[in-house]
């Protein structure tokens, strides 16, 4: 194809010019971000785009757009870019980002990612590090959305260049369908369908597609004409996946306006179309029903993520305009609410007493985004505690911190009565605290409230504020006095007050008991907030998400894998699916603990490093993202990568964090300013992790202690704290706690005696899933029968050592099936047959997992032991 | 200035809406940021949306027509 078809191609039509400004700047400068609204054509963009670059000369190397290289990405570029001959796992990646890390401008080489916001942070990271400073050209495409990550967004910043695809002109969208139909649509036929797809280049297409099948364009005298007798609304109604009179009933302009004022309790919803099964429709077509439950959007997802276009603005005027007429002859409540939404849009006026409910309403929902002008207008015209305190908040969770600072210190001042002052301080300090990182003035105004005061509802509101703090700095043994006075004062006061406190205080409940070991406690508590969330629920959508997957990340801390694995699978798989932005960074967190408790390191990588892309606001799971991250680099022999990521992310709370979870001895070294110490320079090392443990246990943090103390047993040190893990093991409630107490008893006494214990404990931890530490039990039993020279022993355990390595499986055996699939040509089946080998499964588990029968997975391994020349599974093994 | 984006010039109204509005915008005195708040989009979009716009009509202004596809229906 010569770069004349290229420009003239079908699909770039109406993009010639953007086509020609992304080469130019890509030729010059290097980067471009090409962002957009689903349907926009990026794609097509970068086909083209493809194309041109490879007639300039330029090796380029593509990436993304179909799933198997979205999840792979880096494994593709290493295939794409060099020779990784049979590196797999953990080497693949690491050679695809030092090849990247070689090429520069003058390479001629040009990487172009396709869906860079569906890429694993990770790959995305690597990438846009190889190509700043002088790498290879580097061109992403990706919605553009208000969770575009930082990663992505620099790539569009000077001296890169960001081009925001728009929607197709009427004579483009003509133009477009010319050549989608093979000849030229007449002039009102062309406008029909402009106006009915918006624009939107995909849906032009599929629409035409569409209506041509259905014979409802009429050929007359050699132009197409939409046939005056098939309405264009089935063609439409179709596409949108709706019904004819469902389509009438949800007029356009309404979907439009529903979308402009963002997602709607359902009631509303209802209000507006009172014939049709929304509830219904949006089961069958959306995905984000899921993700905020009794509260969804309507339409189809093409001309519903449109509404976030650029397009938004312009017609909002006209239709709210038209909207508002509507509602003013409104009874249902919630339609005059969204009434007073839509007036303060269109700049129209509003009663203060109407305003004043709308922001109760709002705050109630946590509908901050979509009513935050509204917010605003009322703090303008009717200033009040209640009114600065929602306006406030609003600012907070859309991240305008030094405004929402300012407004609700205002609003501090107008507080009469001490439930106002306790609500509004307590936004206050955390705005100032997390959104500002002014932690000592937090600290203060907090303090200040709880002078004098004896109120223990208002007591308990300002304390569990306050936990939520010293969860991050450490101090659990703070919260557990406040929840065992909380739990007391409860016999007492059951006032609606006092348990809407007590539910605030169950998230840091929950991991203050966990990290102390108090396991069955924590459960406890875990269903006292389920049954309280039914009165209280957090009033942020944000807040219902975050708890749960907070508890099964502490649950598999203490090594209970198993009772959360199912719920943990289910929650991440139906994460993926719902790109909000938020899901996926939470359930990623409890992910990548599994991962490093079964040992294996990349998965774990990649998931923590997909946790740490929740919003700055999730303290809690960014926090012990940031700490798993750091864990996971050091295990990997990654120390310093760990220490500057620590730094990076941890800022003032980096010595807390390491101490709390103790992400290794030498971070311990440099979280007290003492100089980098080689891992074989122990003897400092020692006595900070013993000061750590020491200080862990005095403020009741026994499960991290424990952690610790393990350390010092890997690192042959065992005597010094097997006293300790013994006393932990006796008061905690922790499986993972018991089971290292007795690896460092066995490692102390020796002989072949201690086999058996170890083996034991190694068979549990196997059994939870916690092959990772049953590894580790494993080797050291091992260790002891050489030692003991009791061949027999040594030999059944080295079985079981294996049978340990087997299960830790994930990235690394997905990438060594693909490795040899890659070699060997073998087919998707024979694949997907070999993973499940290298992974350990028995031919009857391959069955059942893939849906065959025995006889077949007998054959496709025969086929694979064929092809790869080996006499069977153990020697699969080994190629 | 007209509520209009497209009222005034015949090159403007053949243009996607987006574009016509940060011309005329632009040709009102609106600084990058009110362009942005205008079209809800991030202000450093707008230098290269206004560059492209700018392309876009002047690829119109040099094709020379005024009505233009597609063909009047007979």
């Amino acid at each position: 194809m010569t770069t004349s078809d290229l420009r003239s191609d079908p699909l770039v039509i109406g993009r010639q010019v953007e086509l020609d400004v992304t080469l130019r700047h890509v030729i010059d400068a290097g980067r471009v971000l090409v962002t957009g609204e689903p349907g926009i054509g990026k794609s097509t963009l970068l086909d083209a785009l493809v194309g041109l670059l490879r007639a300039e000369g330029f090796h380029v190397v593509r990436v993304g757009g179909t799933p198997a290289l979205v999840e792979q990405p880096m494994t593709a570029i290493a295939h794409l870019i060099g020779d990784p001959t049979d590196r797999t796992g953990a080497d693949l990646l690491a050679f695809a980002v030092e090849r990247l890390h070689s090429l520069s401008p003058g390479s001629g080489t040009a990487i172009v990612v396709d869906d860079a916001h569906a890429l694993d942070p990770w790959s995305l990271h690597a990438l846009v590090q190889a190509c700043v400073d002088g790498g290879p050209r580097l061109v992403l495409a990706s919605r553009g959305s208000e969770w575009l990550s930082e990663t992505v967004a620099t790539v569009g910043r000077h001296p890169g260049m960001t081009i925001d695809l728009q929607r197709l002109s009427a004579d483009e969208t003509a133009a477009l369908a010319s050549a989608v139909l093979g000849k030229d649509l007449d002039t009102p036929s062309a406008r029909r369908v402009h106006q009915a797809a918006d624009g939107l280049p995909l849906a032009i297409v599929e629409l035409l597609r569409h209506a041509s099948r259905r014979g409802a364009l009429v050929d007359r005298s050699g132009l197409l004409r939409w046939d005056p007798g098939s309405s264009i609304d089935p063609h439409l109604a179709s596409l949108l996946g709706l019904r004819v009179d469902e389509l009438r009933s949800i007029d356009r302009d309404v979907i439009d306006i529903l979308s402009l004022v963002g997602e709607l309790p359902v009631e509303v919803l209802r209000g507006f179309a009172p014939g049709v099964d929304i509830v219904g429709l949006e089961r069958q077509r959306m995905i984000t029903a899921a993700a905020r439950p009794g509260s969804i959007t309507v339409g189809h997802p093409l001309l519903r993520d449109a509404s976030s276009s650029m397009l938004a603005p312009i017609r909002r005027q006209e239709l709210l305009g038209r909207l508002i007429d509507e509602l003013a002859g409104a009874t249902d409540t919630n339609l005059i609410r969204l009434g007073v939404v839509v007036a303060v849009q269109v700049g129209a006026d509003v009663d203060p007493g109407s305003l004043r409910d709308a922001v109760g309403w709002g705050r109630s929902h946590g509908l901050w985004k979509q009513l935050i002008a509204v917010m605003e207008r009322a703090w303008t015209q009717c200033p009040d505690p209640t009114t600065g305190l929602a306006y406030g908040e609003a600012l907070y969770w859309t991240r305008q911190m030094e405004h929402a600072e300012k407004v609700l210190a205002e609003a501090q001042e107008l507080c009469e009565t001490t439930s106002d002052r306790i609500a509004v301080a307590t936004a206050r300090a955390r705005t100032l605290d997390i959104g500002l990182g002014r932690a000592d003035e937090a600290d203060r105004l907090r303090e200040s409230q709880l002078d004098g005061l004896d109120d223990s509802a208002q007591r308990l509101d300002v304390l569990s504020a306050q936990a939520e703090q010293w969860m991050f700095g450490g101090e659990l043994d703070r919260i557990l006095e406040v929840h065992a006075w909380a739990a007391e004062r409860s016999l007492g006061d059951a006032s609606t007050e006092f348990m809407a406190a007590r539910y605030r205080l169950t998230q840091s409940s929950i991991g203050a008991l966990g990290l102390s070991g108090r396991t069955a406690e924590m459960v406890d508590e875990y269903e006292l907030h389920l049954a309280l969330s039914r009165v209280h629920g957090s009033t942020h959508p944000l807040g219902r998400e975050i708890v749960d997957p907070w508890w099964v990340a502490c649950q598999l801390v203490v090594g209970n894998l198993e009772p959360v694995r199912g719920v943990l699978h289910e929650r991440y798989a139906a994460a993926l699916a719902i790109d909000d932005g938020l899901s996926r960074p939470l359930w990623a967190l409890p992910r990548a603990i599994e991962r490093w408790m079964a040992c294996d390191l990349v998965a774990a990588e990649h998931f923590a490093r997909e946790a740490m892309g929740v919003p700055v606001e999730v303290v809690s799971i960014r926090r012990m993202a940031t700490n798993y991250l750091a864990r996971i680099l050091e295990r990997s022999g990654r120390i310093e990568e760990a220490i500057v990521h620590a730094r990076e992310t941890a800022g003032d709370d980096y010595v807390g964090i390491v101490q709390w979870w103790s992400v290794g001895l030498e971070h311990l070294c440099l979280a007290s300013g003492a100089e980098f110490i080689a891992p074989s320079d122990l003897a400092l090392s020692e006595q900070r992790a013993l000061a750590a443990i020491s200080s862990s246990l005095a403020s009741a943090q026994r499960v991290p202690a424990a952690f610790i103390a393990h350390d010092l047993v890997l690192a042959g040190r065992a005597a010094l704290v097997v006293d300790t893990l013994e006393q932990l093991a006796g008061t905690v409630d922790a499986p993972a706690v018991r089971w290292i107490a007795v690896h460092a008893r066995a490692v102390v006494d020796g002989g072949v005696a201690s086999c058996g214990p170890l083996v034991e404990v190694c068979e549990k931890a196997y059994a939870a899933g916690c092959f990772g530490l049953a590894i580790v039990f494993a080797e050291s039993a091992l260790t002891i029968a050489v030692d003991a020279r009791d061949a027999a022993r040594a030999d059944e355990i080295g079985a079981l050592v294996e049978r340990c390595r087997a299960e830790s499986t994930g990235l690394p055996v997905v990438a060594a099936a693909q490795d040899l699939a890659a070699r060997f040509g073998l087919s998707a089946r024979e694949q997907e047959v070999a993973h499940a080998a290298i992974a350990g499964l028995t031919d009857q588990q391959i069955a059942t997992e893939l849906f065959i029968s025995v006889r077949t997975v007998n054959a496709h391994l025969r086929s694979v032991y064929r092809k790869l020349g080996v006499a069977g599974r153990r020697e699969l093994l080994l190629v | 200035m007209s509520t209009d984006p497209k009222s005034s010039d015949p090159l403007l109204a053949r243009l996607p809406t987006a574009y016509a509005v940060a011309l005329r915008l632009r040709a009102a005195g609106g600084s990058d940021e009110a362009i942005a708040g205008a079209l809800g989009i991030d202000v450093n979009v707008v230098a290269t949306l206004l560059e492209v716009a700018e392309r876009k009509r002047e690829v119109l202004r040099d094709t020379g027509a005024t009505g233009g596809r597609p063909a009047s229906s007979v």
